[in-house]
């Protein structure tokens, strides 16, 4: 994989026509670790990831990817510049095999992949993610709920990704599932030092796996700290944690 | 017996040509849920340009081949300069651009070729084939109009199903913002798909015009109702 990158957002402002659902936000994600995103519904962490992978056009602020800025064109641009974003709701492209989600996948950096690399990130998804081996003539549809968020994290990491934004990947699915993709997320942080943010509903799990969190309320950070100090901290956590 | 042998064949022959024309609307409401009212403008002005080729070089070939091409280029112009800036407006504003747009057309037809109408000639013998004697309904032309579209649908079938383009698009087709995120550029993938619907079109319009007629209008009556007359 090529080398994860940092990622920074400074002073986003961000909205939908009227709405202005950020308001000034700033993060910073350490490359190689994982990062927490948390928050009540609506607080704007979706938002977040949206104006980061270029789904919508942040008003204010920079975005910096390794130390870098990056004009923010259009999101198939983030995506060829190394930022894959897994939208919420496990969004697979149902009418397609499994094994075409994940050539999507790849069209990230098609001038750069020669036909035995693409083979060999085939390989490597299937190797991780032994139950879409079984599966990959079927069509998506027919996935598991489980498989499915496999599905699109796979399809993210075959375009080997030097950020992975992913938005409330445990959403919908079962304990032991979820505690199956959260152990996924550690994995790609600790073994492939790939860069994480994670957006989660499920606070106590993200800070669980996470090296620091972001609070985020009403479009403004309100905490930001080591992912530990913000699980010990019991008021912050009544408040806007839920746990 | 005969005659059930002569309707099918015919029938066959038929169902080619509403084929080509569900084919090239098919290709733009899947790509873009829009149903593009000019379909039939787009291929009555490629056929007229053909037409034009066929009496001024007498071959039939360059004629067809210029159609061709010429839907290629009008679908690709079509999207980039009518259709692109009602992207993320509502729906309803497309659909009426794709009605000025056959208005336009056939107004420019009216002004370029005339309001007369043409007779397309045929690449074969449009007199029937027979089988020792027994009349079987279809002509050598006919026979030409199904291979064709034969062709012309496998060859787009396949392309769509194994080649890293065709991926490209049933991907942008499915699910655009899942395309955009991993890479794709949806904008000219809608693009080029006009411009195989185009191409599409001009194909029925040279095909099914030796058996009407071509008038400004003729083609837009063949694509909605999908009827050529005979
Ligand atoms: N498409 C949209 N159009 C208008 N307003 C929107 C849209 N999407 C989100 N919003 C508003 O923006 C604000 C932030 O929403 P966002 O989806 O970013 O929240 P979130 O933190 O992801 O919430 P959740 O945990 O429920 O997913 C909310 O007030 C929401 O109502
Ligand atoms: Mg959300």
């Amino acid at each position: 994989m090529p080398a994860s990158a940092s990622l920074e957002a400074d002073g986003l402002v961000a909205g939908y026509g009227e709405v202005v659902a950020l308001h000034g936000v700033s993060i910073s994600a350490a490359a190689g670790a994982i990062t927490a995103v948390l928050g009540a519904n609506g607080a704007g962490k979706t938002t977040l990831l949206r104006a980061v992978s270029g789904l919508i056009r942040p008003r204010r602020g920079r975005v910096l990817l390794g130390g870098e800025q990056v004009a923010i064109r259009s999101p198939e641009q983030m995506a060829r510049t190394g930022v894959a974003h897994v939208p919420e709701g496990q969004a697979v492209i149902a009418e397609l095999t499994v094994e075409e989600n994940l050539r999507v996948g790849m069209m990230a950096r098609p001038g750069r992949r020669s036909r035995s690399d693409r083979a060999a990130a085939l390989d490597q998804a299937y190797q991780r993610f032994r139950p879409l081996a079984q599966r990959r003539r079927k069509l998506a549809a027919t996935l598991s709920g489980g498989e499915r968020q496999m599905l699109v994290i796979a399809r993210a990491l075959t375009s080997q990704p030097r950020v992975l934004l992913l938005d409330e990947p445990s959403l919908g699915l079962a304990p032991r599932v979820m505690a199956q993709v959260m152990d996924l997320v550690l994995q790609l942080s600790r073994e492939n030092g790939l860069t994480i943010v994670l957006v989660e509903q499920n606070a106590r799990s993200a800070l669980a796996v996470a090296d620091h969190g972001v609070v985020l309320n009403l479009g403004r950070v309100v905490a930001s700290a080591d992912a530990e100090a913000l699980a010990a901290d019991v008021a912050l956590r009544h408040h806007y944690l839920g746990f | 017996m005969t005659e059930f042998l002569q309707f099918t064949l015919s029938g066959i022959v038929f169902g080619m040509i509403y084929a080509a024309i569900a084919l090239s609307l098919v290709l733009i409401w899947r790509g873009t849920r829009l149903l593009n009212f000019a379909q039939g403008g787009m291929a009555m002005f490629t056929t007229y340009m053909a037409i034009e080729v066929v009496y001024r070089t007498g071959s039939y070939w360059a004629g067809f081949v210029v159609a061709l091409a010429a839907g290629l280029v009008l679908g690709a112009v079509c999207e980039l300069a009518v259709i692109r800036p009602t992207l993320n407006k509502p729906p309803l504003n497309a659909v009426i651009v794709t009605i000025g747009l056959l208005i336009l057309l056939e107004g420019l037809a009216g002004i370029f070729f005339g309001a007369q109408p043409r007779s397309f000639p045929a690449a074969f013998s449009i007199v029937g084939l027979r089988v020792g004697g027994t009349p079987l309904g279809v002509s050598r032309f006919d026979v030409f109009v199904a291979g064709a579209v034969l062709v012309t649908t496998l060859a787009l079938a396949a392309a769509f199903r194994y080649t890293s383009a065709g991926l490209r698009m049933r991907a942008a087709a499915f699910n655009a913002t899942v395309a955009r995120l991993s890479g794709i550029r949806v904008a000219r993938v809608i693009t080029v798909g006009w411009a195989l619907a185009g191409l599409l079109g001009a194909l029925a319009g040279v095909i099914v015009s030796p058996s009407t007629f071509l008038d400004p209008n003729s083609m837009t009556r063949s694509s909605s109702s999908g009827s050529p007359r005979r």
